[in-house]
């Protein structure tokens, strides 16, 4: 019986062997690399199953084929693998692609040198087509698209290449030496244009309808990335038949710091209530139940600003405004539901001229965005001077500003406001953030009426009414703790349940306002771009409910 | 009634914060090493073909593993992002006639498998190696999401319906946020996730090549 096993044990191997048709490959004694850095040993004999002891599973030239894969298939495409087996030991001779130089084209001198520099690759790096080709991404991206990897155009410095230029990035040899050859293609401007609400909003018991035609054009400065960035809006007030506009432009001079200057002519509605709530709830609430948390006023004149930018978290700025301000009354008592209600009456401004110079400075330890594009132009305008931008994600943000009105710049009032706003984002675990606000605000002089600090109500103190108390201070904090369901990059919009406690009060308050502090808490949920507060007042639960429906968060 | 109710908001806010995720996906980094003048990592996938997302791949359609992946500097009050976050968004498919499933980014194929084998190994660059200094410390963050909608095709289904524009509140925007939320609702309720933390080493240590 034994013999028997034997031999059918035998039998079959020897089926096996003549169907592979092969003859057995010979036993791997030692694995070597010469060249290798990208892969170490340990990695080859993983990948390539080489196990010292063991028959080759392959041929030399196949398993140097399957390295080279690898190689290619981790970005080293430039990569070539040689293997030779000699008495048990296989040796791989590996060439990675390193890069022995890189040329820029469409760009000389100092330009191609700090392109160079920007891409963050050096001769002597290996080739990868995937970190290289983020490279040339993320140089688009720093220079907002002036920049792009194609053919140059014809006015670019360096010689006309024409046609047999390449249009994209690749690794020439060039005798012994493999050159980098970067195509770089400048792109003159970027223009755009947009229908919609512009800087007011689109509907509001002031205006009515108010739809604006928009233009931005971003004019691209190819060596330091100094882009001139220029904005234009006309708008049409369908309440009170009034056309509105702005018009401005901003462009940075030196490479670093970057000194920003710029200018802008408006007639605008404004509001000193852009924190509390966006545009789009705003609009939102007004067309659809007849709500309104916002005071108007018309904003018309001019200002002229400077900003200093120190590194990517630091602005310093400094502008000078010259404004009349005029009151504005409510013209519409349109809404799509509660037709029967009214509109809160819009408060009325004194009709002055408000001259102002305003000082600011901004850090943020994320990364402020660059020259050239919408969201930096609207921090620098400081249309809102409690604070610019809704980024919860984590980091800090702290925003100053003082607005000195009168004085030098003479006009009719006469004030000075100074504002902190202080915002810190704390992940304390991998799903959950802890938001927290101090917005702080001093004053001396008479605020007119637009001017004046308020606090209640929806962006401020929840369960209370809309601006239940005012005053020529206040003093807010606000928390909220917030747990993501789903643990997500892209957190904002992760489902998500939160609580928050909100704390508030106004200092030299006008009737019938007190100095009492004013404290809110509830609970909420969120996810896909909305949120369901339920508010209360701390001292009245649950009495006092508020539910709010939002589209961003309170801070 | 108001104790009840304070007492009641906060036990459903610790159970919540205590809940352990239900996503399924495993993301493992195995090592950090200094190759070639980047950082190179490797990171291990496990649990990526639940059944709805076999079945998803069995249908034809693809599904996409979106990685973002950070290198932090430990600092005492706060980290800093030492290179820009790397994001690879990769498409997976099943080729029905050989029974392999492919993975691919932008720049091309980067892994070739057969069915629901795993893990998935990806080795990507983390940036260059020269920023790192030697005293300073570093973690990496790694957020993988593996869902049945890229983050680009929503952006792009949406430009196509509403169209392009800069200003952040336009007509159009309404229309697009709530057409981005629909898309993302549902890429939340057919998405799974995993996030994960290194210890932290030194760049010393990183040069020489760290395994976890």
């Amino acid at each position: 019986m034994k013999w028997l096993l034997v031999l059918l044990t035998l039998g079959v191997s020897h089926a096996g062997s003549q169907e592979a048709g092969q003859p057995p490959q010979p036993i791997l004694r030692e694995v070597r690399t010469d060249g290798a850095t990208i892969f170490t040993r340990e990695d080859i004999r993983w990948m390539l199953e080489l196990r010292e002891g063991a028959a080759l599973p392959k041929p030399a030239a196949d398993v140097a084929k399957a390295l080279q894969e690898a190689y290619a298939r981790d970005g080293y495409s430039e990569a070539t693998v040689t293997a030779t087996f000699d008495e048990g030991r296989l040796v791989f001779t590996v060439d990675e692609g390193r890069i022995d130089e890189i040329e820029i084209l469409g760009e000389t001198g100092s330009n191609a040198e700090r392109i160079t520099r920007r891409l963050g690759i050096k001769p002597g790096d290996v080739y990868n087509a995937r970190v290289i080709g983020r490279a040339t991404e993320r140089l688009t991206e720093e220079s907002q698209g002036a920049i792009v990897i194609g053919r140059p155009r014809r006015h670019q410095p360096g010689p006309v290449l024409g046609e047999s230029a390449p249009d994209t990035v690749v690794l020439e040899r060039r005798g012994g030496r493999r050159v980098l050859v970067v195509p770089l293609r400048w792109r003159t401007a970027r223009t755009g244009g947009s229908f919609g609400s512009g800087r007011d909003d689109l509907f509001s018991p002031v205006d009515a309808l108010s739809p604006a035609v928009g233009f931005t054009s971003t004019i691209f400065d190819h060596s330091r990335f100094n882009h001139t960035y220029v904005s234009g809006l006309l708008s049409y007030k369908f309440g009170r038949d009034d056309p509105g506009y702005s018009f401005g432009v901003e462009r940075p001079i030196f490479r670093t710091p970057k000194l920003f200057l710029g200018g802008e002519v408006h007639d605008v509605t404004a509001s000193d209530d852009g924190w509390r709530l966006t545009s789009l709830e705003q609009t939102a609430v007004a067309v659809t139940f007849k709500n309104t948390f916002r005071d108007y006023y018309r904003r018309r004149g001019g200002q002229v600003f400077t900003v200093l930018r120190i590194g990517a978290n630091n602005e310093l700025s400094a502008m000078a405004r010259w404004d009349r301000h005029e009151p504005l009354v409510n013209t519409t008592d349109f809404s799509v539901f509660r037709q029967d209600a009214t509109f809160r009456p819009n408060p009325p401004v004194a009709d002055q001229h408000l001259n102002a110079m305003v000082l600011g400075y901004t850090f943020d330890t994320r990364p402020l965005s660059g020259a050239g594009q919408a969201a930096t132009y609207e921090r620098h305008l400081k249309e809102n001077l409690f604070g610019h931008g809704l980024r919860q994600r984590p980091g800090f943000r702290l925003e100053w500003t003082s607005e000195i009105a009168g004085h030098g710049l003479k006009g009719d009032a006469e004030f000075d406001r100074h504002i902190v706003n202080a915002r810190g984002y704390i992940p304390i675990t991998s799903s959950t953030l802890l938001s927290l606000r101090g917005l702080f605000g001093v004053s001396n002089g008479t605020l007119p009426i637009e001017r004046r600090f308020s606090i209640g109500g929806i962006g401020s103190v929840h369960g209370y009414g809309f601006k239940e108390a005012g005053g020529a201070g206040m003093t807010l904090l606000n928390a909220e703790y917030r747990v993501n369901l789903w643990s997500t990059g892209r957190d904002r919009d992760a489902a998500n349940v939160f609580v928050f406690y909100d704390a508030g009060r106004v200092s030299s308050p006008v009737i019938p306002s007190t100095r009492d502090w004013l404290r809110g808490v509830g609970v909420g949920v969120g996810g896909g771009g909305l949120r369901v507060e339920f508010g209360f007042r701390a001292n009245d639960i649950p009495d006092s409910r508020q539910i709010l429906v939002r589209f961003s968060p309170t801070f | 009634m108001r104790s009840f109710l304070r007492a009641a908001c906060l036990s459903v806010i610790l159970a919540l914060g205590f809940a352990v995720p239900a996503a399924a996906l495993e993301t493992r980094l195995t090592e950090l090493r200094v190759a070639g003048g980047g950082i190179r990592a490797s990171l291990e996938i496990r649990d990526m073909f639940p059944a709805k997302f076999q079945a998803v791949l069995e249908e034809g359609a693809a599904i996409h593993l979106r990685l973002q992946i950070e290198l932090w500097e430990d600092r005492p009050v706060w980290d800093k992002l030492a290179q820009p976050a790397i994001i690879s968004v990769f498409r997976i498919v099943l080729d029905p006639s050989t029974r392999m499933v492919r993975v691919a980014d932008s720049y091309g194929e980067v892994s070739r498998q057969a069915a629901w084998q795993e893990p998935l190994t990806l080795r990507p660059d983390l940036g260059r190696a020269d920023a790192l200094s030697d005293g300073a410390r570093y973690y990496v963050r790694v957020l993988a999401t593996l869902g049945t909608i890229a983050e680009k095709e929503t952006a792009q289904a949406s430009r196509a319906v509403f169209g392009d524009n800069e200003s952040a509140v336009s007509i159009a925007s309404m229309g697009k946020m709530l057409f981005h939320a629909v898309l993302q609702v549902n890429d939340y309720l057919q998405s799974v996730s995993s996030e994960v933390r290194t210890r932290q080493v030194t760049g010393k240590d990183l040069r020489a090549g760290v395994k976890f």
